[in-house]
């Protein structure tokens, strides 16, 4: 196994060789890995799940100092987070008391639209096994796998929003793409200015927007959330909100906190609730009218209106 | 009698690897897990290219090109990239090592840094291309700067370290 040294030249000529033809082959290897065969993909779930055990163990004991590192780190702005809290909690409560007036509202509104209802979500929760950090890849194995139902595409969330999608699945085992990485595209709405547009990662912090119409008005800070087009993922998760970079282009920052990522929940399957919704009678929406100057008595086609002729 | 000695050492030799097969990838996994620190956030440093470096430089031992395949395919699985990209960097860096060793330049610790320093680059900036090529698009170079800068930053300091543990050993030999 051990390598003749390099005095021997003949040896060391061979050793040389042998290194090349094995860079050909790893390159072959990296363009067949890309052609995402079936095979390919069940050889590495296999092995994630063989693997998996192994790094759990080993990466305990360092994520353990790692939290009591952040502890530590914490406890000295213990005092300014007290400050901070109570007045996020005065905001949030006068906040919580307009959220329920809304959602009152909104249900009404549901109800007078005869509006099909919402799929209800059924979640799996399983812990990260991995570190989300990479240079090349950014991608977070879970110790559920599909023994817990958990199948390729299905959306991984947190407690603040979309974390990513499974890519692979073993039997104990799943490899989720965080949103951030490179090869992750994820449809999105955004809330304030209406354009649905793909959310493409990098591999840094923020998101790339791809697909924007060129009409459209970004508003800094409004809040993105997937558009469920395509119908892979579910609309409406919470995805980050319209920051403004150095030259002046919309990215988006992710609301999760990746590196705070302990538990992560799958939506697995969504179940109907019960109800007989095909005879569906009412008003179908209004769409949102596009923003334009209307002159008095002209409708939004230019046309003068009946009312204003009297 | 050469028959029984080939025997003994390529059983020594096969122990010998499989050693260097369990501190690597140990390794390989330290190396992941510092992703949970606040600090490494984007990426980690790249300890296995230096521990590679210093094994070929320093230690004079040449790990087998098998080993750095089989390695840099279990370091692809648990980070999650294409199979061969991190077994091609591994056998980079052990290609370009052996060849700086064969021009026998002196083994200083500044001179070593800066070999490694271009050893690393070189490896890195080929990856980096084969990652571009794969993915049609360019990634953010922030977590790749800082990918770079940490593992020649650590360099010096392991460097270092296995110099003192060299002395002390030496120390400890010539003054029973």
């Amino acid at each position: 196994m051990v390598s003749s040294k390099p005095s021997n030249k003949k040896a060391f000529k061979e050793n040389r060789n042998f290194n090349f033809i094995l860079i050909l082959l790893c390159l072959l290897l990296v363009f067949l890995g890309k052609l995402d065969l079936i095979a390919m993909r069940n050889i590495k779930a296999f092995l994630f799940d063989f693997w998996a055990p192994v790094t759990d163990v080993v990466n305990k004991p360092i994520k353990d100092i790692a939290v009591i590192f952040e502890d530590v780190k914490s406890t000295g702005s213990l005092r300014e987070q007290n400050l901070k809290l109570k007045n996020e909690n005065r905001k949030l409560k006068a906040l919580n008391i307009k959220a329920k007036n809304q959602e009152k509202e909104l249900l009404e509104l549901r109800e007078l639209l005869n509006l099909l209802p919402k799929f209800k979500n059924k979640i799996v929760t399983g812990r990260a096994v991995t570190a989300p950090g990479g240079v090349f890849a950014n991608t977070v194995l879970i110790n559920a796998g599909r023994d817990y139902g958990i199948q390729i595409g299905q959306p991984a969330i947190s407690s603040l929003g979309l974390v990513g999608y499974v890519v692979n699945v073993g039997l104990k085992t799943s490899r989720i793409l965080l949103t951030i990485d490179i090869n992750s595209m994820i449809p999105v709405y955004f809330n304030e200015s209406n354009w649905p547009a793909v959310a493409k990662g990098n591999n840094g912090e923020l998101l790339e927007i791809k697909f924007l119409s060129s009409d459209a008005l970004l508003i800094e800070g409004e809040t993105v959330e997937t558009s469920g087009h395509g119908g892979r993922l579910p609309p409406g998760i919470n995805v980050g909100k319209v920051v403004k970079g150095f030259s002046g282009e919309f990215y988006i920052k992710p609301s999760v906190d990746f590196q705070r990522m302990t538990y992560l929940s799958i939506i697995t399957n969504k179940e109907k609730i019960s109800g007989n919704y095909k005879t569906f009678q009412g008003f179908a929406p209004l769409q949102k009218p596009k923003p334009s100057f209307v002159f008095k008595g002209l409708d939004s086609s230019g046309t003068r209106q009946k009312g204003s002729e009297n | 009698m050469t028959k029984y000695n080939n025997l003994i050492y390529f059983f020594y030799s096969l122990s010998t690897s499989f050693f260097f097969f369990i501190l690597l990838f140990l390794l390989i996994n330290f190396e992941k897990a510092l992703g949970f620190f606040s600090i490494f956030n984007s990426s980690t440093p790249s300890l296995v290219s230096i521990v590679i470096y210093l094994c070929i430089r320093k230690l004079n031992f040449t790990p087998s090109n098998t080993l750095m395949l089989i390695l840099g395919i279990l370091n692809d699985i648990m980070a999650s990239v294409n199979l061969g990209v991190s077994s091609i960097f591994f056998l980079l860096i052990k290609l370009l090592t052996e060849n700086l060793s064969s021009l026998n330049l002196d083994n200083n610790s500044q001179q070593s840094w800066f070999s490694f320093t271009i050893i690393f680059s070189l490896s890195i900036f080929a990856i980096v291309l084969i990652n571009i090529v794969i993915n049609l698009s360019i990634p953010d170079i922030n977590p790749l700067l800082f990918h770079i800068g940490t593992t020649l930053i650590l360099f010096p300091i392991i460097n270092l370290a296995i110099d003192l543990i060299f002395f002390i050993s030496k120390l400890i030999k010539t003054n029973p």
